[in-house]
This record gives structure tokens, C-alpha cells and sequence, in this order.
């Protein structure tokens, strides 16, 4: 007998989340784990957006988090489009995105983490933990 | 239990030495642990709190909208810092002998400064959510929001349940738990203790005394003299920690060397645009506070 009654496909909701949490996952292995990535998901009071928070990590700075990406995904039903901010540390230098499709959110965020930005502000924790470092030893 | 002393005040990019030695016998008279400053940034403080140590996030000098101050060598300490809305508001969580007691937020909001309420809104309207975002960060909502929130206690984004649904009954909390939205929707509250302190009538010393932390010209009919913007919120999980007589508008200072009182206030104004606040230390009055950890 067929069904009358099916799931949405699962693959496909989750993707946005998905895609996030894996690059999120290989920031302590590529940094010799002096960053990790967390993700956080929040929702807002009546509206159906959800927000996902990517933050660094620095388990040498008493956890300092930088958040670095913010990516809004429009409803739960629906996850496309997403709309990303990266935030720079300057407000003025923060760069966006939409993306419609999961080839070209990956790929768009990727070109994110490749950026100029994110590899300062990675610089930027890598000297404050230097001189924190420096600082300890005396 | 422990009492944590904790200080937020706008020192309105005062970096005068005299203004510096007014900051330490503030801190001194009140045995502060931890002070938030709004508009301290670019100001190297560091030898007047030579005995605290600032919670580091990345961010330029100049733009470290709001810095955190904690005392040394008491056990005290601090970690999983973040910074949101470009430094108006950071986050940390409060150890105490490496346990977790809890998290402090130190804000600075836009203000109605040059805007219209709508525009503040706009401006804030983030604020809500990077409170919960931290909240998961932190796995905590021992949450207490200091500072400069530029926000009156009975104004209504303050009250409002997209924004800071802050309240002023803890009986209220106690009964419903979360505002009910209708829907299947709720919204958590804050518990707002600055009620308790609105009004020129201290019931504690039994006299007059200053009916909020800002003075501005009330030149509109929407405006107030006298404005409690200042101050703290605290999540219901840490609410009855703060001992509400312990919540104090410090308004004179003892000075530690010459034993003399500095008045923070006027007692006359020299015109009417003038400001009952003594610009000389800032354009608002710090406020202190106890927390039981």
C-alpha cells in the first residue's frame, strides 16, 4: 500500500547546520588545537528564524570566543536562503552573503575562511596569546 | 557565601588624574570586587585598578566600549569571554576559586541620544538574542546584566517581551515562570531591582535623596529630569542573590587621604540648563551593588 503520509527529507533540512558544524569541527585539528569552533543556535520570540553563532575558541585564553560568522536561516520548513555576516574586527570591514543552494553556501563560506578577515583575526589571537605567553613567564 | 561588590558607572571618557583618584576611593570607601565601566575606552586605567585585572577581549583600544575590572588575588577570576554589538556589551563568566558562580554581562546600549525610541530599537534589537546566545555558551542563566542600559525601568522596550521582558514583581516569576505569549510562545523574564530604588525618598536613612543616574534637560514632554538608565537585571536563577538595600546611587565620596566628602552632586544650578550631576567626575552617577555567591 502506498503512503500516504512522509517525512520532509531530513538530509536536506539539516544541511545548513551540517555544513557549519563541520567547518566548525576542524578548526582544533588544522590549529594544533589552539582554536576550536563552537556553534550556537538561537531562535527569536514569534519568528521563525534561526540564527547559528560561530565563534573561536581559544582554550589558551580562559576560552576567549570571537565570534566570527553569524548565519541566519529564514524557518525551520524552509532553510534557504541563509544570510551570513562575517564579522570583522573593525565594523566597517564586516562582509555578507546569501546563499540558496548547499553547493553555494559551502562554497561561499569557505571563501570566508580563506579570507583576509578571518586569517587576521586569527593572527590577532595567535599574538594576544603570545604576549600572554611572554607575560606569564615573568 | 560570599558578598561580590560590584560597581558599573559611565565615567564619560573622563582621564583626569583628579577624576582617577575619585575612581579608587570610590572603589576603596565601597570595596568593590568588579567594576564596569562604559566610556572608559582608550583610557589606560590600569595604575589607578592597579589591583585588578581587566577581562582581555580582541578589540581595539579605542573601541572597547565597555571594559570589566576584577579584583586580584581574592580568588576571583574570569573566562569564556566574547564581545558583541561592536563592545557595547561583553560577556564573562565569574569564577570563584575556579568554580563557576556567574555570568556577567556588562552593557553599554545605544542610547535615545540623537534618535528617535523606534531608532534605539532598531539599534538594539539584537540584544535579546545575544543574551541567549551567550547563555548557551556560558550553559548557564545565572545571568546579571550591568551597566549603562539606557533604558528607564518603566519604559516600555524594557518591559516588553521581545526585548528584555525585565519585570518588577519576583512573585510574578515565582508564579508564572515565563510571560506567557500565547501560542505555545513564552519569553523568560528578567527581574528589575531598580524599582526598588525609584523616587527621591531613601527609606533606609529616612531622608531625600537623587531620584536616578542621569540628568538631562527635560526639554520634551516624553523627557524626565531625572533618569535611573543605569543599573542591573538579573534572570530569576540569580535574582533573590541581590539584596535589594545593598543596591546604592553613590552620590559623595570619601576621599582615603584627607578623610574629606566629595559631593557627586549639586546643590545648586548656576543656569537651567545646567546639571544637578558635578560634570567634573562624569554625566552619571556610579551605582554599586552586592551579589551573594
Amino acid at each position: 500500500m502506498t503512503k500516504i503520509w512522509e517525512f520532509e527529507d531530513l538530509e536536506k533540512r539539516e544541511t545548513v547546520y551540517k555544513v557549519i558544524l563541520k567547518f566548525a569541527n576542524s578548526l582544533r585539528d588544522d590549529t594544533n588545537g589552539v582554536i576550536e569552533g563552537i556553534v550556537t543556535e538561537t531562535t527569536t520570540e514569534n519568528n521563525p528564524e534561526i540564527v547559528y553563532g560561530f565563534y573561536l575558541t581559544v582554550p589558551k585564553l580562559r576560552n576567549y570566543s570571537y565570534r566570527l560568522f553569524e548565519f541566519r536561516q529564514s524557518s525551520i520548513v524552509e532553510p534557504y536562503t541563509v544570510y551570513a555576516t562575517l564579522y570583522a574586527k573593525d565594523p566597517i570591514n564586516n562582509q555578507f552573503f546569501e546563499s540558496n543552494t548547499v553547493p553555494d553556501f559551502e562554497r561561499k563560506l569557505l571563501g570566508w575562511i580563506k579570507n583576509p578577515i578571518t586569517k587576521l583575526v586569527m593572527q590577532s589571537i595567535k599574538v594576544h596569546m603570545d604576549i600572554m605567553d611572554e607575560y606569564q613567564k615573568d | 557565601m560570599k558578598s561580590i561588590n560590584i560597581l558599573t558607572y559611565n565615567i564619560n571618557h573622563n582621564k583626569t588624574t583628579v577624576f582617577f583618584d575619585l575612581l579608587k576611593n570610590i572603589v576603596q570607601n565601597y570595596k568593590v570586587h568588579i567594576i564596569v565601566l562604559q566610556e572608559s575606552s582608550g583610557i589606560d586605567i590600569t595604575k589607578t585598578l592597579n589591583n585588578f585585572t581587566e577581562v582581555a577581549y580582541l578589540a581595539n583600544k579605542e573601541q572597547k566600549w565597555v571594559r570589566i575590572f576584577i579584583k586580584s588575588k581574592i580568588g576571583l577570576d574570569y573566562k569564556n569571554t566574547a564581545s558583541y554589538m561592536f563592545n557595547k556589551m561583553i560577556c564573562t563568566i565569574i569564577t570563584l576559586n575556579g568554580k563557576t558562580v556567574f555570568t556577567l554581562m556588562g552593557a553599554h546600549f545605544y542610547s535615545l541620544f540623537g534618535k528617535s525610541t523606534t531608532e534605539q530599537c532598531m539599534k538594539n534589537y539584537e540584544v535579546p538574542r545575544l543574551i541567549q546566545e551567550y547563555e548557551i555558551i556560558a550553559k548557564s542563566e545565572k545571568t546579571v546584566l550591568v551597566g549603562d542600559l539606557n533604558y528607564r525601568m518603566h519604559d516600555i522596550a524594557l518591559h516588553n517581551h521581545s526585548f528584555l521582558n525585565a519585570t518588577n514583581s519576583k512573585k510574578i516569576i515565582r508564579h508564572f515562570g515565563k510571560r506567557d505569549l500565547g501560542r505555545g510562545n513564552s519569553a523568560k523574564y528578567f527581574y528589575n531591582p531598580m524599582w526598588n530604588i525609584l523616587g527621591d525618598y531613601d527609606h533606609s536613612t529616612k531622608s531625600e535623596t537623587v531620584p536616578g543616574s542621569f540628568y538631562w534637560i527635560a526639554d520634551d514632554a516624553e523627557k524626565y529630569y531625572w533618569n535611573l538608565i543605569d543599573g542591573l537585571l538579573l534572570r530569576p536563577e540569580i535574582m533573590d542573590n541581590v539584596p535589594i538595600n545593598k543596591i546604592k546611587i553613590i552620590t559623595e565620596v570619601k576621599d582615603s587621604g584627607t578623610g574629606l566628602t566629595k559631593p557627586l552632586l549639586k546643590d545648586t544650578l548656576i543656569n537651567n540648563k545646567d546639571s544637578f550631576i558635578d560634570k567634573t567626575h562624569s554625566d552619571h552617577l556610579p551605582i554599586v551593588f552586592t551579589l551573594k555567591i
